[in-house]
Parts: structure tokens; sequence; C-alpha cells
């Protein structure tokens, strides 16, 4: 159990991290609408340096910014899936929902910045086609291993149950 | 569950008590208590033959099919 110590240090290291990053990101939005002049902050997002935008571009943006926030939540989730852990309650009916609803969020993470960084480009007329393995493809692997995660949690909870049953 | 469980019934034939025959039988009296009430999900052959050893009945006796 020392590595799931060493995980959930971490986790809640990034999690403490993770909080001036929620103000920033709070600023940001509305800093995306009202200001139009982007050279004094440079802002990046998912390899795109933004520069000067319209209004669709700005609505995106800050779109995709908010997605930020729903990875904040996932990690604010996987903490409380750690700490049902370090508890010894592996077959908890929240480690199973908390599993699964992490690898949607994750989905919709990808789906949203996915989309979001074609409408950006598009809207800009600079699509190109790339054939690279992209972070957002990953990460959306990585949602759909976290809901096969919580399946197989499922089904080792219900084959504990029925050994706990077994006379 | 179409299997009913009539450990009571042939505890109550040879005058035994559930806490006796867990003892004999070597379980637990709370894994006897979900035996008997049917909550089992499966039963171990070791533990139908040490029941059927010690009420000197039949696994027969004890579990019965009835259709739901």
């Amino acid at each position: 159990m020392r590595k799931l110590l060493l995980l959930k240090t971490i986790i809640d290291i990034l999690w403490i991290i993770s909080m001036p990053i929620l103000l920033i990101i709070l600023f940001i939005i509305p800093y995306i609408f009202l200001s139009d002049d982007y050279s004094s902050i440079p802002i990046k997002i998912n390899e795109n340096t933004i520069s000067h935008i319209d209004f669709i571009s700005k609505g995106v943006l800050s779109i995709m910014a908010s997605s930020t926030l729903l990875v904040l939540y996932c990690i604010y989730l996987f903490k409380k899936v750690l700490l049902l852990f370090s508890q010894r309650r592996m077959f908890d009916d929240s480690v199973l929902i908390n599993l699964n609803k992490i690898g949607e969020i994750l989905i919709w993470f990808s789906i949203i910045n996915i989309i979001g960084s074609f409408i950006y480009n598009l809207n800009l007329n600079k699509v190109s086609f790339e054939i690279s393995i992209s972070p957002l493809i990953l990460t959306l692997s990585l949602g759909l291993f976290f809901m096969v995660l919580s399946e197989i949690f499922k089904i080792a909870k219900d084959t504990k149950e029925e050994n706990d049953l077994t006379v | 569950m179409p299997i009913v469980i009539n450990l009571d019934v042939m505890l109550a034939k040879r005058k035994m008590r559930s806490k006796e025959l867990a003892e004999i039988i070597g379980i637990t009296t709370a894994n006897l208590s979900i035996l008997k009430s049917g909550k089992a999900k499966a039963v171990r052959f070791s533990t139908l033959e040490a029941i059927c050893k010690a009420l000197e009945c039949q696994p027969a006796d004890i579990l019965e099919y009835i259709e739901e």
C-alpha cells in the first residue's frame, strides 16, 4: 500500500497546485470576452497561440478554457477514490460511480477540446491534416479506460458479494 | 430463489440448536444464519457434507427445488 500512499500524496499536491489554476481560468474567461488585444498576456490553448480573435473564436476559447474546470473536478473525484482505497473500501458504490464519472468527464473534455480546436482553426482558415498521437486522443482513451475500470470493479464487487455469501 | 433450504426443519427434527450445529460443522453462526435464511448464493460441498454428517440426513433433506 506504499504505492497508494505515494499516488495519494501526488494527487493531493496536484489538487493544491490546481487551486490557483481555478482562479486563473475564472479570470481568463471574462478577459477573453472583454479584451481585443492579446499581445499583453500570451494565451496558448491546445498548441494554438491566441493573437487576435473574433466573437466566434472568443466563444470557442472560453468554452475550451471552462473545460479545464472539468479536469479539476476529475482530480477531485480521483482524490475521493484514492481516499476510499486508503480506507480499504475498494468495492464501495462511490468508487464505481466516481470512476465512471471520471471517465465520462474526460471523454467530454476531449470531445469539447477536439471540436473547439477544429472550430477555432476553421475560423482562422488554418485547417490542416496531421497524423500524430494527440494528447486529446490519449485523454479520450484514458476516459474510456476509467469507464472500463468502473465496469471491472462492478464485476469484482459482485464476485466479492457472491464469495461473502458462500457458506 | 427456487432452491429452498429446509435446515431449520431438520434442526427441529433432530432437536438441535443452530449454535450447536455451527460449532460441530465449524462455521460461524452468522454464516449458518445466512444459509438458513436462504440468502446464501452457494454452499460448499464440504459444508454440505458436514451438515449431513451432523444431522444424519441426505442433501435432499436440506435442499429442495420449488418451481417459481
